[in-house]
């Protein structure tokens, strides 16, 4: 018992989610009853457990609460928005408040977009979302984990993520621009070798007449000073910055010049990058 | 009759090591090292992209430079040598050998597409000392041996032969540790291989008092009491005791007098101060729990919260890729028979330690230090050139499998939570859990009783009667940009001091430049007009003037 307590110790607040089927002594607080996390679920069934299953990242449970839903005759907008996107907000808010982890948000993810695949089904066309995104891996470069929590980050804060995958060529990207119209465009490298195509895809763009409110680079070896020696483009620092980037595209016509400048107000917190 | 002496030579990412043998005796006179590659850059990619940036036959020439120097200082007649065998991974021997590169800067088919690239073969290979310009008598041999697979290079395959496990019945580990790690799993003679870009802080680098292994680095650091007793490299690269400081202030408790200064952290001291500092709760991922957030060792040194997360998620990478080589294997990874530790770093770290950080797996139970195998294999290729063509039929028999860990679903799933426990301080009893909620096994308990196996007392076990030299490399690349205004603001912005201005050329010295991972002096230029890749070896601006002298006359 005591190794257990000691471990729970290091934890910042006695927070301890019950899915772990950790015994620990005195009270384990549900994430569910968290104060903050109580604001956001919804009250009413079906919605109150489609949101509980993508707070617990439950996929299998996600997946027949939603069938049950949609049995039941309720609208699959409905069941996106007032119960899917809810569970996910609060894993976002645990997360950012240090009680949940990479895992969790993942799994999370996972569980909500399927939810929503399902929907959308019913629904015959995809449902109605702020906006479209594009993020692609730069060409010859295979590491995706940083394009994939982008994309997820994205998705979770109500976007319609398109993902290009890795190993991109610029004129699938450019095509991609074309096609889709993005507010934001993302490219991640984790190799130095393969991270110049960035300003070769702004060229290319530009080249085509083509524009994107910005372009958000970021990944390994990426750095704001290279970023910043192109135009169009703004470093990203973390993955989950990306919503917040493109919210501020969205609602307050922000540019790239104006993500360079404000970055740390748009994003809420301190970056020392751009400090 | 004179004798007659042959070189091996092993270029790694973090330097250059060669060996003089004499021929007769077989016995090692003297030993040459770098402290540093001589081209710009922390790691290998930085090399490739170096090469391709400025051309493969400047860069060629740059390391030739530098390999001339180095046997050079090896103290015998260079007429009399015979034969040279050379060792390191792909992208070095090819620098080396001065063949196409391109192929293992670029992943996937697009970019190789585009550029027309046909990867070459990399077989075991004799070549002439002209074909390369090898300082050696011309009739010299040099032997390169082959790659096992276009992934994974003779380096790899130099851990695996020098651990003589290929033919062994059992479970084995073998890794040779380095800002690209190279890691087989090897059971009953099939191998599962991958490599993990674990990152130059593994080295020391991108620590901010980190350094190569050299003299005067902080190498090792043990428990006594309260206090963590320092051990420093002395002149011949063995460890010695230094002081005991209070790591949380850096109060010294005990001095030694006979200490050398410390200039340095290397890699093993970063994983030293990490595990004892998790032990004693002065680290609690991602915090130092000292007053200045710092940890502090002999004279100034000290370790910052960004080192530690640094650090933390190059040890991730290693356990996060042996997971994934044992799950994709399927086998446990407590039930390895041996783990076996190549290079220098995954010699000069304790391996207690290693337990302790994940670094190797902590229920390895029979661990050996093997030290440089890279140089041991072209030292045996030395005394024994026949074995080339063995290698060969080694490298193309083996039954191997390649994980690419970047496409790795498994992989992802795991690295995921190293960031999780580095970055964010996600407790380990949760990464356990999480392990086993994704169908995979758990990390095992730390085997209680390991046997450590140490055969010599440095990672290059003889030095010779000559002893050891540390030869400085170095080069100077040059350029007169077109527009430059001599503003000076390259010079300024160079974090190194790497580049001097005279009368219009700019000057940059390749044992200080950071390379491609900075480019400082291009991105800060404001008019544009620094472009790395115009910049020249000074020998080829001087070769050019000769020529357009002689055109003009």
């Amino acid at each position: 018992m005591s190794n257990i307590e000691e471990l729970e110790s290091k934890l910042d607040q006695n927070f301890v989610a019950i899915r772990y089927n950790v015994e620990i002594e005195g009270p384990a607080i549900r994430p569910e009853n968290d104060l903050d996390v109580r604001n956001i679920l919804p009250t009413e069934e079906p919605y109150k457990s489609i949101a509980l299953a993508v707070l617990y990242g439950d996929m299998e449970a996600s997946l027949s609460n939603v069938n049950d839903g949609l049995e039941a005759g309720l609208s699959p907008v409905d069941i996106i928005n007032n119960g899917l996107m809810k569970g996910m907000d609060a894993v976002s808010l645990l997360y950012t408040k240090g009680f949940y982890f990479l895992p969790d948000l993942m799994l999370s993810g996972d569980s909500m977009m399927e939810g929503v695949r399902v929907c959308e089904k019913i629904l015959g066309h995809k449902s109605e979302t702020k906006g479209t995104t594009v993020s692609f891996v730069a060409e010859g470069d295979p590491h995706d984990i940083g394009k994939n929590l982008v994309v997820m980050f994205l998705r979770a804060n109500g976007y319609d993520a398109v993902d290009l995958g890795r190993d991109v060529p610029t004129t699938e990207v450019i095509d991609a621009v074309e096609k889709y119209k993005p507010l934001l465009l993302t490219g991640t490298a984790l190799m130095t070798t393969t991270m110049t195509v960035f300003p070769k895809v702004v060229e290319e763009l530009q080249k085509k007449g083509l524009e994107v409110p910005a372009f958000g680079c970021g990944g390994g070896s990426v750095r704001k000073d290279f970023v910043e020696s192109f135009p169009m483009s703004v470093y990203g620092v973390e993955a989950y910055h990306a919503p917040k980037l493109a919210d501020s595209i969205l609602k307050d016509k922000k540019t790239w010049k104006d993500l360079r400048k404000e970055y740390s107000k748009i994003v809420g917190e301190f970056v020392s990058e751009y400090a | 009759m004179k004798n007659k002496y042959g070189i091996a030579l092993d270029i790694g990412t973090s330097g250059i090591r060669a060996q003089a043998l004499d021929l007769k005796s077989s016995k090692v006179i003297s030993t040459a090292i770098t402290l540093r590659h001589p081209l710009p850059g922390a790691n290998v990619v930085d090399h490739l992209h170096f090469a391709i940036e400025v051309g493969r036959d400047t860069t060629h020439k740059l390391l030739l430079d530098a390999i001339n120097k180095v046997i050079k200082s090896l103290n015998i007649d260079l007429q009399n040598v015979t034969r040279v065998a050379v060792c390191g991974n792909s992208i070095q021997l090819s620098l080396f050998h001065n063949i196409e590169i391109r192929d293992l800067a670029y992943w996937g088919q697009h970019a190789l597409d585009r550029l027309k690239v046909t990867p070459p073969k990399r077989d075991a290979i004799i070549i002439t000392p002209e074909k390369v310009d090898l300082d050696v008598n011309s009739k010299a041999e040099i032997y390169i041996p082959p790659a096992i697979k276009h992934e994974i290079g003779a380096d790899a395959l130099a851990m695996l032969f020098k651990a003589d496990i290929l033919e062994k019945e059992g479970i084995f580990l073998v890794s040779d540790f380095g800002t690209n790690a190279e890691i087989a799993l090897v059971i009953n003679g099939e191998v599962y291989t991958c490599s993990a870009a674990a990152g130059p802080a593994i080295e020391g680098q991108m620590i901010e008092k980190g350094r190569l292994a050299s003299p005067g680095t902080i190498c090792d650091l043990e428990l006594a009491d309260y206090a963590w007793k320092t051990r420093i490299l002395d002149d011949n690269l063995i460890a010695q005791d230094g002081d005991e400081v209070d790591p949380s202030n850096g109060k010294i408790l005990s001095h030694e007098e006979d200490s050398a200064k410390s200039i340095g952290i290397t890699g093993t001291g970063v994983i030293a101060a990490f595990s004892l500092g998790l032990d004693n709760g002065l680290i609690n991922l991602p915090k130092i729990k000292s007053s200045d957030h710092q940890i502090h060792l002999q004279d100034e040194m000290y370790l910052t919260e960004k080192d530690i997360v640094n650090i933390g998620k190059a040890l991730g990478a290693f356990r996060a890729a042996h997971l994934t080589l044992a799950e994709e294997a399927g086998v446990l990874l407590e039930d390895i028979d041996a783990t076996y530790m190549a290079g220098a770093s995954g010699f000069y770290v304790d391996p207690l330690k290693s337990l302790n950080v994940g670094q190797i797996p902590p229920s390895s139970q029979e661990i050996y230090q093997m030290g440089n195998t890279s140089l041991a294999m072209a030292r045996d290729l030395i005394i024994d050139p026949s074995l080339l063509e063995k290698l060969q039929s080694i490298a193309k028999g083996m039954r191997s499998k390649h994980i690419m860990l970047a496409t790795s679903p498994i992989f992802e799933k795991i690295y995921s939570l190293e960031l999780a426990l580095f970055e964010q301080g996600m407790p380990f009893w949760m990464y356990n859990e999480w392990l086993n909620k994704y169908g995979f096994q758990k990390v095992a308990p730390r085997s209680t009783n390991p046997q450590i196996h140490r055969i010599f007392e440095r990672d290059i076990p003889e030095l010779g009667k000559e002893g050891l030299h540390i030869t400085k490399v170095g080069s100077i690349l040059e350029a007169k940009f077109e527009g430059c205004t001599n503003c000076m603001t390259c010079m300024e912005h160079c974090p190194e001091n790497a580049i001097t201005i005279e009368n219009g050329r700019i000057k940059v010295r390749t044992d200080l430049c950071s390379g491609m991972g900075c480019l400082k002096c291009v991105l800060s230029c404001p008019n544009k007009v620094f472009k790395y890749g115009k910049l020249l070896n000074s020998e080829e601006i001087k070769a050019i003037q000769i020529e357009t002298e002689n055109n003009t006359q």
